[in-house]
């Protein structure tokens, strides 16, 4: 059910207490999680065959120039399953989600996440960007910014292999 | 499956009971000790696992430049997300880039081949506890990035033209004198 601050949370433990009053528009507390839709490719996620646990590549969480414009685009996890952020424009070979704690965000000096709901009721709810990852053509960056981002890229990619990858059950290897 | 292993015991006799012996410390005191009546070779490498090793080092050069062929054939939205798909001078260098680290270093290939969502192309080397990155954009720089856990990503330039420049004869094995080390060589 839809109102003006958006969709409500998903009613869980997690959310119980503040419930009533926990919105989309709701702003994004440090105990939240974000979830990251990343396409079931290699360049973005491998299988270690070491060890074979799924691996999130930093260019997970590189912004795309034509998503991320705004900036790098996730769903919190009081409002959508990672269920529903695979499923949401699925690309041909599927995809997986990342999770990732907004302390961490925190932690990186990202600054602030933007709630930014959709207006589509089918598409999943929390919808938010972090707008100091919005895309920004490399050439224009000198090499400590471009270096800046890379780490921030792979510390984020590196948090979310820690957290483990939700993958729909019956998903092949990334290829 | 390997049928004839060599043996990774020696078997010393003394009289009539057979002793075995594996770790090195425990044979030397064995040979000041034992009356040798017959000994058998030790061998301390296990030639057919060298070779088995050295055929997957093969066949994972073959994968990667499989896997350089097939991005040369991306198209733009390869991943679904709308990205770009690499230059053919990105895609130019990135292979001749992969030639030289064959030549270079042929027993440790990339374990993966990445494409960024903005056109770029990354060979990746990585363990439990290190994550090295090699890519490739539209300069002729490669830009290194080395991550260890616990410890600031660093990172390294240099040009495929640098890379591309033979060693001189005799001087193989000497470091090349210059401000940043040589970043293919320390992989």
């Amino acid at each position: 059910m839809g109102t003006s601050h958006g969709r409500r949370a998903r009613l869980r433990l997690r959310t119980l207490i503040r419930w009533l009053w926990y919105f989309e528009t709701t702003p994004v507390s440090p105990d939240e999680i974000l979830l990251r839709r990343i396409p079931n490719n290699k360049s973005y996620c491998y299988r270690d065959r070491a060890t074979s646990a799924l691996v999130v590549d930093p260019y997970a969480f590189t912004p795309n120039r034509k998503r991320d414009t705004d900036g790098m685009s996730f769903y919190r996890e009081n409002f959508a399953t990672p269920e529903e952020v695979a499923l949401d424009y699925p690309p041909d070979g599927g995809a997986r989600v990342a999770r990732v704690a907004v302390q961490l965000v925190i932690d990186l000096g990202l600054g602030k996440i933007v709630t930014d709901p959709h207006d589509d009721q089918e598409r999943p709810a929390g919808h938010v960007y972090i707008p100091a990852l919005r895309y920004v053509d490399r050439k224009t960056l000198s090499r400590e910014e471009r270096q800046a981002r890379d780490r921030i890229s792979l510390a984020l990619a590196q948090h979310a292999t820690d957290n483990g990858v939700c993958s729909h059950p019956g998903l092949s290897d990334p290829v | 499956m390997v049928a004839n292993v060599w043996p990774q015991y020696t078997v010393v006799q003394k009289q009539e009971s057979a002793v075995s012996v594996g770790p090195r410390d425990q044979r030397h005191r064995y040979l000041n000790l034992v009356t040798w009546t017959r000994t058998e070779p030790v061998y301390e490498c296990n030639p057919a696992q060298e070779v088995s090793t050295d055929i997957i080092t093969l066949k994972t050069w073959v994968e990667r430049r499989t896997d350089i062929a097939k991005i040369r054939t991306l198209a733009v939205n390869w991943d679904g997300d709308d990205s770009v798909p690499p230059t053919y001078g990105v895609w130019s260098r990135a292979q001749i880039f992969l030639n030289i680290l064959h030549e270079r270093k042929p027993g440790n290939p990339p374990k993966k081949i990445a494409v960024s969502p903005d056109g770029l192309i990354a060979l990746e080397w990585f363990d439990s506890n290190a994550f090295v990155r090699a890519e490739i954009g539209d300069t002729e720089q490669v830009e290194w990035m080395f991550a260890t856990p616990g410890f600031p990503a660093e990172f390294r330039t240099e040009t495929v033209a640098e890379l591309k420049t033979p060693p001189e004869q005799g001087h193989v094995w000497e470091p090349a004198m210059v401000d940043e080390p040589a970043c293919a060589s320390e992989l």
